[in-house]
């Protein structure tokens, strides 16, 4: 038998607010947070995004942090949406080296990177450290704001990220490695990330619309958000409230392309069926799906061929907040976790915007916030390049 | 019952002759400050156009593991789990180049798709069309010991009876440069930046072929000295060791690298030999897989009972993984 493991804290920030509450207020309005471009300094001006709605400046203030051009926007996102997490769960500086930090991201600080890039060879010690930023650097920058977590790690596997370091995480409590450990991820907008998905042609140039027929790929966002995920005996010990389980998870391998899904969607079904396992759940138990629902051809049609295949004839509502937050890629497993917990802890469906026609043989997502039943068991998917598939299920305490 | 995890086999290519432990008893010596790996013939693992559009780092990534697997008899394994700081360089620093070259214009995607850090664990997935669990830790210079505490993690859980981990790093001369500016790589007498591609096999197994046990990993962050000794005897209780035989460390040359470990080692691993690896294998930021890969086949082939090896970052970030013999 599994070992519990329970949520007591989360944090978020997306392009449709800062902070859980700002966050629900979006998804119960149905206003999206995609438009046009104001804080990237691309080229690609009539690229839509889902851009968080503080500029740098801004954040710095918020995190009271000091001025220092190269700290990169990922960071500051992170150590907003941790604040509100660790806050959440009643976590204080004292008692971080009790806890353990599992963040995730894809390009992390490549967006101070790219803007001296050219005079890289000349540049001086400081700038040669930040141009050798990895992933895990930005963990260490914004693990440090709050003091001596127990340990630090970094997953990155594409947009699957965040959905992997939460399954990292469950390994860690079921294992007794640790009581407590937060996980999720941090991305920001970058030119090398907004041109590398443009580059592959399947950035929409119109908000994007998953699951409709006419879409045309994927808007890019960005954004921050971690969970708590804290073993049964820390939970009493503490005293906390837990606000949801994480019953189940799977992670399965594609193994079919390097950025396309199979079009049967092999890994987004095999990933599902153990997340059930896991959670030791059947289909008809999953009261709403978060799906992957980028709004690529390819996407859409590989992920509605897999929950046909575990579903069958009962599929539960299922909608992509994608048409909120834009893909927020290396975060989008943990905003998208943030997501489902607000649904369940508040009881709606999230709407899926901008759908009208369904796509040939495909699924309908749902489009109005009222559940016609209680809402007990949440899915919530994640899919990377390489098809590196990810799924979790949030359950009712 | 903690469950028992082995490692069944491990390969490298390095600096060292590819795909063999030749330099146990003869040994490269490198003396430059930036040496390129020695491939083996990959055409004996892939066909050249299967993997045409690859980079060398991919190349290696792919023949070490598919030789690891070869020697373990195995197809599928349970798990792909990678670990590797930067990626491709080549491909992250060629699709930079291109996007300031050319104004944000006509880009290659194939430099783009590269550049993600998880191509490896793909490359291997799609190779050996493994649908099994599939991750990548990017995290410094602990990225393979996060890899590998993943592995043992699951393991331990019962989730699965193997897993194929790696720790992978590329060079370039760009990043050689800022990484010498950083006072990282460079520095006279130290050992050489090199590319690091190590493969090895978890297994539930036990058999008289593995190469040793892995008796435990940990990672910690800034821990003060108590915390690191706490933990420690935890990990020789749990494994049935009285003490430690030898300590291998990340020590290469660079009085600044250095200093911590031989501190830790005084005050914690007092009078127990030091190990080093990074004088045959180089510097990189996969390193501490070698470092795991050279004590484990130091454990099978001399007489060795116990290795721990430590693994540090700048920012004093620790990892303790205990080797122990059959």
């Amino acid at each position: 038998m599994r070992k519990p493991v329970y949520i007591t804290g989360a944090g978020v920030i997306s392009a449709i607010g800062v902070g859980k509450e700002e966050t629900l207020s979006a998804l119960l309005n149905k206003r999206s947070g995609v438009g046009s471009m104001k804080y990237l300094t691309s080229r690609h001006r009539e690229i839509p995004v889902g851009e968080v709605k503080r500029s740098n400046a801004e954040l710095i203030q918020m995190a009271g942090l000091k001025e220092n051009p190269l700290t990169s926007r990922t960071v500051l996102m992170g150590i907003v949406a941790l604040k509100e997490a660790l806050s959440e769960a009643g976590i204080k500086s004292e008692d971080l080296d009790n806890v353990h930090l599992i963040s995730s991201t894809i390009v992390g600080g490549m967006d101070k990177r790219e803007l001296f890039f050219e005079n890289e060879s000349s540049c001086d010690r400081e700038h040669a450290l930040a141009a050798v930023r990895n992933c895990g650097t930005s963990t260490e920058e914004i693990a440090s704001y709050f003091g001596p977590f127990a340990s630090l790690s970094t997953v990155s596997t594409a947009c699957s990220s965040a959905t992997n370091a939460l399954i990292s995480a469950s390994f860690m409590i079921e294992s007794n490695m640790a009581d407590i450990v937060v996980a999720g991820g941090a991305e920001c907008l970058s030119i090398f990330h907004l041109n590398g998905f443009n580059s592959l042609m399947i950035l929409d140039s119109r908000p994007c619309r998953p699951f409709d027929k006419e879409r045309a790929g994927l808007n890019l966002g960005e954004g921050a958000a971690y969970l708590v995920l804290e073993s049964e005996a820390s939970v009493r010990r503490r005293g906390v409230r837990p606000l949801c389980r994480l019953a189940g998870y799977g992670n399965a391998c594609d193994a079919f392309h390097e950025t396309a899904s199979s079009p049967n969607g092999d890994g987004a079904f095999l990933a599902m069926q153990k997340a059930l396992e896991k959670a030791q759940l059947t289909p008809k138990d999953i009261d709403y799906i978060n799906a992957h629902g980028t709004a690529t051809q390819n996407n859409d049609e590989s992920e509605s061929a897999a929950i046909k295949r575990l579903f069958n004839d009962t599929i539960p509502p299922l909608s992509s907040t994608k048409s909120y937050t834009g893909h927020t890629t290396g975060a989008s497993g943990g905003v998208e976790a943030v997501i489902s917990l607000l649904a369940l802890e508040n009881q709606f469906l999230p709407a899926s915007l901008n759908w009208k026609t369904p796509m040939d043989g495909g699924i309908v997502p749902v489009t109005e916030i009222h559940s016609k039943g209680e809402i007990k068991n949440i899915m919530s998917n994640a899919f990377g390049f390489g098809g590196n598939d990810s799924s979790i299920i949030l359950s009712k305490v | 019952m903690k469950r028992r995890v082995y490692i069944q086999a491990a390969s490298q290519i390095s600096i060292q002759e590819p795909l063999s432990e030749s330099w146990m008893k003869a040994p490269v010596i490198c003396s430059e400050p930036f040496a390129k790996a020695v491939d083996p013939p990959f055409s004996q693992y892939f066909a050249p156009n299967q993997m045409r559009r690859s980079t060398g780092y991919l190349k290696r990534a792919l023949a070490v593991s598919l030789e690891v697997l070869r020697r373990c008899n195995i197809e599928h394994p349970e798990a792909i789990i990678t670990g590797t700081s930067f990626g491709s360089l080549e491909r992250t620093n060629g699709f930079l180049s291109q996007v300031c070259a050319n104004k944000e214009e006509a880009l290659s995607p194939m430099f783009f798709m590269q550049a993600i850090h998880n191509a490896v664990s793909t490359t291997i997935a799609i190779a050996t069309q493994t649908k099994s669990y599939n991750t990548t830790y990017s995290h410094s210079r602990m990225s393979f010991d996060a890899a590998l505490l993943d592995g043992s993690m699951q393991m331990q859980l019962g989730n699965i009876s193997n897993a194929l981990v790696g720790g992978h790093e590329d060079t370039s001369a760009i990043h050689f440069e800022l990484l010498k500016k950083c006072g990282y790589v460079g520095v006279k007498g130290m050992a050489p930046y090199a590319d690091i591609s190590v493969a090895m096999m978890l297994s539930a197994e036990e058999d008289q072929q593995n190469l040793c046990e892995l008796a435990g990993v940990r990672l910690l962050n800034n821990p003060p000295d108590e915390k690191v000794k706490e933990v420690t005897e935890k990990m020789l209780e749990e494994a049935q060791i009285e003490s430690i035989e030898a300590v291998m460390t990340g020590a290469n040359g660079n009085p600044a690298n250095d200093a911590p470990y031989f501190e830790m080692a005084e005050r914690l691993f007092k009078n127990k030999p030091l190990l080093t690896y990074k004088n045959l294998f180089g510097e990189n930021f996969a390193a501490s897989a070698s470092g795991v890969y050279a004590a484990a086949h130091k454990i099978k082939q001399e007489t060795m009972g116990s290795i721990m090896v430590i693994n540090r970052t700048e920012k004093n970030e620790v990892s303790l993984t205990l080797l122990k013999r059959l």
